[in-house]
């Protein structure tokens, strides 16, 4: 197999290359180290690139295989880790200023169990939205991450690089955080499939934080269904040094489930609203995919999210308390995107912080109840396709997380699978949200969605002689 | 809200939050403004709101399933 095919693989394809022998680790990791080499500067794709500590790391791992013993599920494949996601002895920054010296001396504990299961975590940290702050990953300092489909369109984020390396052929699966959708917005952008579980299911301990608030979540970018899967299934579990992680395992569901008797809940407000006509036409064929294959639609309405606008802004405190003692010091080391947000957040009442958090109660209730009445609920994962990049001073568009965010307030799982392409050829994702604990069930449906469509997950440039 | 009675609440939470005296210069507040308008809408509707059907331990929160 050739670098360009080796580059295509699914995850669960090149750990079955891996595993058969017909390629080794070190074939696939110099594979993507190729790739990276070619493409990490002008997409601004890494923070910190180690190819060295990869290529060290595959050779370990086919020296392991050598010898018979048992290996993890994830064995020699390389995989890349989002800057905010604490590797030992690697740089991680956040994508800042402010931490561009932070080392940390421990893993993350999802970086542990990928280590474990055999992965290579070491390519290097993906390049992100400063502090995972934003939905562009126009980034100040690290420069603005381009998307694989369309150079001059943002990736989305924050987690960009992460998904930009993926779309390019470099490593299996990309490692993200999700504080507003900032897994399921790249995966939408580019192509790909990206995975917020229920919270509390995988660990957080490890991270660098983007706020107080309790809305952030680890999760995984892959090029298929089954791939974020996998990647659950070796994630997922209790961990005692997160005091958000739940003991609860996520409940047992058939790899495939019959779309024939399915609800799929369809919400008729807010998250249907303002749509790009393209993307609304494309989600809505991607539902009569469903309901071709015997899924019944059930139009719900569901109430409050109209309050959704004002939690998320009274919640900005919370960004700056965190910030407060590294943006009072050196707040000309902040970009301007995120530095006035921050700063307009102090200001925000303790009474209205309070009656935020009463609000956010009244949304919970509400997408919970929806979700439960359903076997999924479904909505486009983002309102439009990628915008064109802008300079970071711009921002993102405040509506860029407008369907994503609010499965951040309450835990629900989430997944994105892309569905079509637009005009220009610019990805656009449907978005799946189950019930608490449900995500094997949810990742299921949204198999069958997958094989329904067909989409195919190799940008145009990937495609070139 | 207009811009012009915006930028003096804005001007005037800035006072009240420093001891009296705004601690940001006129630009500074030219640059938050967009940010503290998006609160100030936050805050009607926050105010407007009827909060008395919260219910509380029957849905998922990040802890409740523990």
């Amino acid at each position: 197999m050739n670098a360009d095919s080796l580059r295509r693989l699914s995850l669960i394809a090149v750990r079955d290359a891996l595993a058969s022998g017909e390629v080794s680790s070190e074939e696939v990791t110099r594979a993507a180290i190729e790739q990276a080499d070619e493409h990490k500067d002008a997409y601004n794709l890494f923070v910190t690139y180690t190819p060295e500590r990869a290529l060290a790391d595959a050779k370990a791992a086919d020296a392991a295989r050598a010898t018979g013993r048992p290996l993890g599920p994830l064995h020699g494949v390389p995989i890349t880790i989002k800057d905010n996601i604490d590797v030992a002895g690697v740089r991680t920054t956040c994508g800042s200023r402010v931490f561009a010296e932070r080392m940390p001396a421990a893993d993350a504990t999802v970086v542990a169990k990928l280590k474990a299961a055999g992965a290579i975590v070491t390519l290097g940290q993906t390049n992100l939205h400063e502090m995972a702050m934003g939905g562009t990953s126009t980034n100040p300092h690290y420069g603005a991450v381009h998307n694989p489909w369309n150079f001059d369109h943002v990736p989305g984020g924050s987690t960009g690089g992460g998904a930009a390396c993926l779309a390019l052929g470099i490593g299996y699966a990309a490692m993200g955080t999700d504080f507003g959708g900032s897994v399921r917005m790249p995966a939408s952008f580019c192509g790909l499939v990206g995975l917020k579980q229920t919270h509390g299911v995988v660990s957080l301990q490890g991270i660098v934080a983007s706020s107080n608030w309790n809305f952030d979540h680890i999760g995984p970018l892959t090029r298929d269904v089954a791939g974020v899967k996998l990647m659950l299934e070796v994630l997922a579990g209790y961990d005692p040094a997160d005091p958000e992680s739940s003991p609860r395992p996520i409940d047992a569901a058939p790899a495939t489930v019959s779309l024939r008797g399915l609800r799929i809940g369809v919400p008729a407000n807010y998250f249907w609203e303002d749509l790009d006509p393209q993307v609304e036409a494309l989600c809505k064929a991607a539902i009569d995919h469903l309901v071709a294959g015997g899924a019944t639609v059930v139009k719900q309405d569901i109430r409050h999210l109209d309050l959704f606008a004002a939690i998320r802004a009274a919640s900005g405190v919370d960004g700056w308390v965190l910030h407060e003692p590294y943006l009072t010091a050196h707040p000309d080391w902040y970009g301007e995107d995120i530095r006035y947000r921050l700063l307009a957040s102090q200001f925000v009442l303790a009474a209205d912080y309070a009656k935020a958090q009463r609000a956010r109660r009244l949304v919970m209730q509400a997408l919970t109840d929806a979700a439960a009445a359903v076997d999924v609920l479904v909505m486009p994962t983002l309102p439009e396709p990628a915008p064109l990049i802008k300079p970071p001073e711009a921002g993102g568009s405040i509506t860029m997380g407008r369907n994503t965010h609010p499965f951040n307030l309450n835990g629900l799982p989430a997944v994105s699978v892309p569905i079509g392409l637009t005009a220009e050829g610019l990805p656009v994702g449907l978005q799946l949200v189950g019930s608490p604990f449900q995500d094997y069930r949810m990742l299921s449906i949204a198999a069958a969605l997958e094989s329904l469509v067909g989409f195919d997950p190799t940008p145009p440039i990937l495609r070139q002689p | 809200m207009d811009d012009a009675q915006a930028l003096a609440e804005l001007k005037a939470a800035d006072a009240q939050l420093h001891g009296g005296a705004p601690q940001y210069d006129d630009a500074t507040h030219q640059k938050l403004l967009s940010h503290y308008k998006l609160y100030l809408e936050a805050r009607a509707m926050l105010q407007s709101m009827d909060l008395t059907e919260v219910r509380s331990a029957q849905v998922l929160a990040p802890g409740d399933a523990k």
